[in-house]
């Protein structure tokens, strides 16, 4: 047990420390609240200040000036950072930008290696001296280090606290937006911030530039304990994050004073996972989350269409599923016609849409055949080996930064960690080859599954966590993998690696089909071949059903869940893919190195790995490997060419991966390729963009005629006009038929006896927030065949009771059946399985995703989605896929939606609602519930969406509409029901409702 | 998809050889061709960071190149120093490696982190490469083409001797680093080391080597609580050092090894290193040895030579280890023109491996083929030194206490 006087100096050196970690901490929670940003180069400001103070002090420069360039030094390197960034206006802190501050911290760090070298450099101390507390001596220098980040940590406070700049710099972090509507310069605050920041970090490099060993590459190190105390203050609470500095620096010292040295790091680590991954369990509600996992690789029931009360016109139903018949109708190729819309292939190609998607097809598969030839030729004209081995490591980081892609691009998971299933597939494949005398292609084989298996782990360990917590987790797990690996002597070999380890038996050259693949030329194209299947593989996923799900999971977690995604399952497949292409990476990379050690995937790597797929384009599948390319190569011709022999190679390399990390961020954000892609762009013009009529694309296609139809009567249309006419008042462009009028039409419905059957019953449910009763004895009933309208003033518990139906959000009482079963917290994906399906107030973009797509993905999220599958594309699959794209196609163009190739988030607003629409209705529900579908649509489109809504409930879908446009609510709402303060005011048929004192109360506060 | 794979992997490793030797000689890209006979002889200098530094390495090989060929050269012919970089990571070093080999490089010297990697190649590439990183394994058990100017273990363990025999140590507590491949090593020595000489370790800590104060002390205060007689601090770290002085654990002998003699390390330290005993180079405390010293002429011409060519600089005394690199590769260069005999890569091999009474930097050199270390003996290279100032940016050193020049560092393995 140790004695006082050793607890004394325990905690006096760990608040030491985590004095450093504090007020790093304390610069990255500044910046992210003000700007947005987390920004990775805080350690390096202590750096740059250490450094300076150090470096002038051995230089004889006196203290006082060399303490004011120190921190001038690092406020400027702050206050340049801040010109090279953009304000993140979305307050949410994006990870492309957070990369960046990394790059500028990998950029100062080759500053720092270049103008002071190598070595370690000292000063002397500020304040010399000892006190002694308990017989324990502390250094003086300790104690000002204390002070400093107690008077830092005042300031700051007093400074938003009291000050008018330090109020604005708090509302800016509410709010920018508004704070910049108040008249706030947010861009100034944001310099202001970073200012501050820089001086802190500075600060407290010069308070303890004695007690280190200052090296150009402490910053790093720094950055990383600093990055976990913001966290444990959630980014936004600088007492909080202060404490949670100090906690660690303590625990940390504990730890190693009392525990064990060689694991401190890891134990420490591990309390950062569990607590921040124990937090998000605490948030969420975990029997669902335990039901919800347990139940992600179930089966997916059948749409339950057979059961619902509601049926599908028959000229809908067979245009959804039209494609048997379609391959009979004279299949044409695919955009060989402008506005030909063939059969069997995947969607209408239109001259617009479709001539942008085939020139960006074209260049992008000319850009790889490029890389591709290159790639080939290359090394049979270059003997030179440092480039041919930088090809090498190029291509074994482009394998495992693909799978990177497919993580963080697609499925939208932070990821600091990749390095780790490099470190471990490296490591799997020498030991069972060196150790234990397998085959070297069973050994890959099995470093492979085992990657992937660990993927597995961290993905389940992960799923609840998302953004700047998953990145905190993967690197924890990260850092304590290396440090296991490097201590675990008598199984890894230690620090040596596997060549250390007793009995290790040399590794054979692969041979393949006779043929030996050493470490040269030969084994570069095995990686070349590896890569391009790799690539291949990822191209088929991203556009595969998989892909779709990836994205929409990545960019909008409870949209896709409300039709039918399985977030969680998506989530894994895409954790264990990543982790086993990076095995595989790894084991080559052991392979190619002869031996398995910790040195060669450290942090670094996994850093690489993120600097290849920004620089590439992290939304392509491609980007990693252009990334790594471009980086390696740029890195290679200015070390062997520019600056052959240069000593400051390393911090050549410094500057150039981390410079072309800011320059991209900062001129091409998406990517080098998707910067390509639009200098190829070459039918932007707005006169190749424009919606083709329906009647030519009808007329080319030989469809029947879609049921549904907006926008006024089409010619040639037969069957049942009566039943298409419009119901809203006449807009412009068409004219209602004669003798029609909205309760006509409510009458027509009721007159077929529909309406009847009860889909969705809420009983009697109640949620409150806080001390704040959302929804109170709330009970409505929707039936099949009907449209309740659910109106009421702001704060009423409108969208509350569509998040309560629809699975977003549990009641704290009462119960909602649909079609009679009890859906007590149901999942929003459980409820879609039952036929319950919402759109949101905001239209979900799903990030980049085209019209097409998202419905798509709708039609298939029943299906289970499979990787290997995806990979391969199997013509039967590719087939079933087609047939998904057609029937989405046909939904959204019978909703007038015809430009179904462009991306949802540039679609206009009314047509982004009609895309949510189509998207519901693939999921052939019992009931849609539509959240303020009108709002931001002009009078036009609002009667547009009434006609497809009241059309909807002719032919027997239940409908729920929340709305606050009364013209529309009157003309379609079979009935109405008022929500004031949580409890239903009243209900019954629209025009009686409309003209109670009470509603009218409610709304005014007067009659 | 994962069943195709697994087929496919399969069938290639039923397709596979048994024979790692035919393989491996296929799979051999070393050079094959002899030098020109006119032309310079190549030696590669492999360059990059390093914990214990990089630069001065290949500025000793520099100096070495330099004044051989203002001398004549090598029976005639120049030497040329083909530095390339290696990034400090291991696929760098071997890349460099493998491109000094395509460069034409008779040897190579590793001035650099990444030995383990590269030693693991030295078999496939077969160009003899010199490695200065202190791992015992670089030369015990002897590879082929990798050798060792750089005495591994015997850098602590002669520490230890000195702590067990003159101080009376009979336990010690130690202080380590990870991110280094010497300091790594270090427990290990300590451990083994104190096996043969009946001490014990009562602690072994490691922290990062960029550790701070703060970071060490409990550490230091677990060594100082486990009531060893005397403490080995590795000396990589100079805070570890001011923290211990700070915990008054210099009551009682504090040991390490020759990091200290690195200006910036001494530097670094300031007092708080003074007593500290260490083994350290000769050639970093000339003034120390006797005139009779074979080495004290020699090491002071080279730090005159060095001053020459980088002027203002305090001596780096590890460049010593670059330029014995040069001295040997030339002399075994020279031994094969003189006997007439193509000067391959393999012949320069063998040559090193018989090396007899060989003068250098470090020591009369005698290597055979189970011994790749070539250097002189550990006690004929170094002395017991202690740190008793700083000046001018560099250290000031004694003989340690109890010991002269004389006499030597004393190794326990020989």
């Amino acid at each position: 047990m140790p004695s006082l006087t050793e607890w004394v100096l325990f905690i006096g050196s760990g608040l030491s420390a985590g004095c450093v970690y504090a007020v790093v901490g304390l610069g990255f929670v500044l910046v992210a609240r003000v700007t947005g940003i987390f920004n990775f180069a805080q350690g390096a400001y202590v750096m740059i200040g250490a450094v300076v103070y150090a470096g002038e002090r051995a230089s004889g420069m006196g203290m006082a000036p060399a303490i004011a360039l120190a921190l001038a030094s690092a406020t400027a390197a702050a206050g340049f950072q801040k010109l090279l960034m953009r304000n993140d206006p979305s307050g949410e802190g994006g990870f492309g930008t957070a990369i960046a501050t990394l790059g500028y911290s990998i950029v100062l760090e080759g500053f720092a290696l270049w103008i002071w070298g190598e070595y370690p450099i000292t000063a002397p101390a500020i304040v010399k001296g000892t006190i002694t507390i308990a017989h324990a001596p502390l250094p003086a220098e300790e104690l000002l280090v204390v002070v400093l980040t107690i008077v830092a940590l005042a300031c700051v406070g007093a400074g938003l606290q009291y000050t008018t700049i330090g109020k604005a710099m708090q509302a800016t972090a509410i709010n920018q937006s508004a704070a910049r509507l108040s008249g706030i310069s947010t861009r100034r605050l944001a310099g202001f911030a970073f200012l501050v920041a820089g001086l802190l970090g500075g600060l407290l490099g010069v308070g303890t530039a004695s007690l280190s060993t200052v090296t150009y590459s402490m910053g790093l190190t720094t950055g990383i304990v600093g990055f976990i105390a913001a966290a444990l203050g959630e980014f936004r609470y600088p007492v909080r994050v202060v404490v949670g500095g100090l906690a660690l620096g303590v625990v940390e010292a504990i730890l190693s004073g009392t525990v064990s040295s060689t694991y401190s790091e890891v134990i420490v680590y591990g309390i950062l996972i569990v607590w921040v991954a124990g937090r998000s369990l605490r948030n969420a509600d975990l029997r669902s989350w335990l039901k919800a996992t347990l139940r992600a690789n179930e089966a997916t029931p059948a749409v339950l269409a057979e059961t619902s009360a509601w049926t599908l016109p028959a000229e809908v139903s067979s245009a959804m599923n039209g494609a048997a018949n379609g391959a009979t109708n004279g299949a044409t190729n695919e955009g060989s016609t402008p506005g030909t819309w063939s059969r069997g292939t995947a969607a209408p190609v239109a001259t617009g849409p479709a001539g942008r998607l085939r020139t960006a097809v074209t260049a992008g598969r000319v850009l790889l055949l490029t890389l591709l030839a290159v790639g080939i030729v290359l090394p049979l004209v270059d003997t030179n080996h440092i480039f041919d081995q930088t090809a090498v490591f190029a291509l074994l980081s482009a394998v495992g930064a693909t799978g990177l892609v497919l993580l963080m691009g697609l499925g939208g998971q932070l990821s600091l960690g990749q390095g780790m299933f490099y470190l471990l597939g490296g490591y799997c494949f020498a030991l069972l080859v060196a150790s234990h005398g397998w085959n070297e292609w069973i050994a890959i084989l099995l470093a492979v599954v085992v990657s992937g298996v660990l993927g597995l782990v961290i993905g389940l360990l992960c799923l609840r966590l998302e953004g700047i917590n998953l990145a905190l987790v993967t690197l924890a797990a990260d850092l304590a993998a290396i440090t296991v690996v490097t201590n675990f002597t008598s199984l890894t070999g230690g620090s040596l690696g596997t060549s250390a380890l007793v009995n290790a038996r040399p590794i054979a050259p692969l041979v393949a089909f006779g043929v030996a693949i050493g470490q040269g030329k030969t084994f570069y194209y095995l990686i070349l071949v590896l890569t391009v299947l790799v690539l291949f593989g990822a191209r088929n996923v991203a556009k595969s059903g998989i892909g779709r799900a990836l994205r929409a999971v990545g960019s909008d977690e409870p949209a896709a869940e409300g039709i039918g995604i399985a977030p969680i399952r998506v989530k894994l497949v895409a954790f264990v893919a990543s982790a086993a292409l990076a095995g595989v990476a790894g084991a080559l990379w052991s392979y190619y190195l002869l031996a398995a050690d910790p040195s060669q995937w450290g942090l670094t790597l996994s850093i690489n790995l993120i600097v290849f797929i920004i620089v590439g384009g992290v939304t392509s599948v491609y980007g990693g490997l252009v990334g790594a390319c471009v980086v390696s190569l740029a890195s290679y011709l200015a070390v062997s060419h520019v600056a052959p022999g240069s000593p400051f190679g390393n911090a050549i390399t410094l500057f150039i991966s981390g410079g072309l990390l800011i320059i991209v961020l900062r001129f091409a954000p998406t990517g080098l390729i998707d910067g390509l892609r639009r200098l190829t762009d070459l039918t932007r013009s707005p006169r190749f963009l424009g919606r083709l009529p329906l009647e030519r694309l009808r007329r080319s296609a030989e469809l029947p005629v879609p049921a549904i139809v907006v926008g006024g009567r089409p010619s040639g249309v037969t069957a049942t006009a009566a039943d298409r006419e419009p119901i809203i008042s006449p807009g412009p462009g068409f004219a209602p038929a004669p003798g029609r009028t909205p309760t006509a039409a409510r009458q027509h419905r009721h007159r077929d006896g529909q309406g009847q059957l009860p889909v969705v019953t809420v009983s009697d449910v109640a949620k409150a927030f806080g001390g704040v009763a959302a929804l109170s004895g709330v009970s409505v009933q929707v039936a099949s065949g009907e449209v309740l309208a659910v109106i009421g003033p702001n704060g009423a518990g409108k969208s509350t009771l569509i998040n309560v139906v629809s699975g977003y959000t549990a009641a704290d009482a009462g119960t909602v059946t649909v079609k009679g079963r009890l859906v007590h917290r149901l999942s929003p994906r459980g409820l879609c399985e039952r036929g319950v399906v919402r759109t949101f107030q905001t239209p979900r973009t799903f990030g980049d995703m085209t019209a097409l797509d998202a419905v798509t993905l709708a039609v298939e999220s029943d299906r289970r989605f499979g990787v290997g599958r995806a990979v391969v594309r199997w013509p039967h699959l590719v087939r079933r896929e087609r047939r998904a794209q057609r029937q989405a196609a046909d939904l959204l163009v019978s909703l007038d939606v015809m430009d179904v190739h462009r991306r949802i988030e540039s679609l206009p607003t009314g047509q982004q609602r009609l895309v949510d629409v189509a998207r519901a209705l693939a999921k052939r529900p019992a009931c849609l519930m539509l959240d303020e579908p009108a709002a931001g649509l002009n009078d036009h489109e609002t009667v547009k969406l009434g006609q497809v809504l009241s059309e909807l409930a002719d032919h027997g879908l239940g409908i729920l509409l929340v709305e606050h446009d009364m013209d529309l609510v009157t003309a379609i709402a079979d009935r109405v029901v008022v929500l004031d303060q949580g409890r239903v005011l009243t209900q019954g048929r629209p025009e009686d409702v409309m003209r109670e004192e009470s509603v009218l109360m409610a709304y005014l506060g007067e009659a | 998809m994962l069943g195709l794979a697994a087929v496919g992997l399969l069938a290639a490793a039923c397709g596979s050889s048994s024979s790692s030797s035919s393989a491996a000689a296929k799979a051999s890209s070393g050079p094959t061709s002899a030098a020109s006979s006119k032309g310079p002889i190549v030696i590669g200098g492999l360059e990059g960071t390093a914990a214990e530094g990089g630069v001065n390495f290949i500025d000793g090989m520099q100096v070495g190149v330099d004044v051989i060929n203002a001398q004549g050269g090598v029976d005639g012919r120049q030497l040329k120093l083909d530095t390339i970089s290696t990034g400090g990571t291991p696929q760098g070093a071997v890349a460099a490696y493998e491109q000094a080999a395509s460069n034409g490089a008779i040897g190579a010297f590793l001035g650099a982190a990444g030995g383990i990697a590269i030693r693991n190649q030295a078999p496939t590439t077969q160009v003899p490469v010199i490695i200065a990183d202190g791992v015992q394994t670089d030369f015990s058990p002897a590879r082929p083409y990798v050798f060792a100017n750089s005495q591994g273990a015997a850098f602590s363990t002669s520490s230890l001797y000195y702590g067990v025999h003159t101080d009376h140590m009979k336990s010690i507590a130690v202080l380590s680093y990870t991110g280094d491949d010497f300091s790594e090593q270090v427990p290990g020595y300590i451990q083994s080391g104190c096996k043969a000489l009946g001490c014990t370790v009562t602690v072994s800590e490691t922290a990062p080597y960029s550790a701070s104060q703060a970071q060490l002390v409990p550490l230091l205060e677990k060594m100082k609580a486990s009531n060893a007689d005397g403490y080995y601090i590795e000396g990589l770290n100079p805070s570890a050092f001011v923290a211990a002085k700070q915990l008054g654990m210099f009551n009682k002998p504090v040991l390490s090894e020759q990091y200290l003699t690195v200006p910036q390390i001494a530097a670094a330290c300031g007092t708080s290193c003074d007593g500290v005993v260490f083994a350290g180079e000769r050639c970093a405390a000339t003034s120390l040895l006797p005139s009779s010293d074979p080495l004290k002429a020699a090491c002071d011409t080279y730090k005159q030579q060095f001053a020459k060519y980088f002027p203002n600089q305090p001596f780096p005394n590890f460049s010593i280890y670059g330029d014995q690199a040069v001295q040997v590769l030339a002399f075994a260069a020279g031994n094969l023109i003189k006997s007439g005999k193509a000067l391959t890569p393999a012949n320069i091999n063998t040559q090193l491996e018989h090396l007899s009474g060989l003068n250098t930097l470090l020591g009369v050199v005698n290597s055979s083929p189970t011994n790749h270390l070539i250097t002189g003996t550990f006690q004929s290279t170094f002395l017991m030194l202690t740190i008793t100032g700083v000046s001018g940016g560099a250290a000031t050193f004694a003989v340690a206490p109890n010991t002269t020049a004389e006499a030597g560092a004393p190794n326990p393995n020989n």
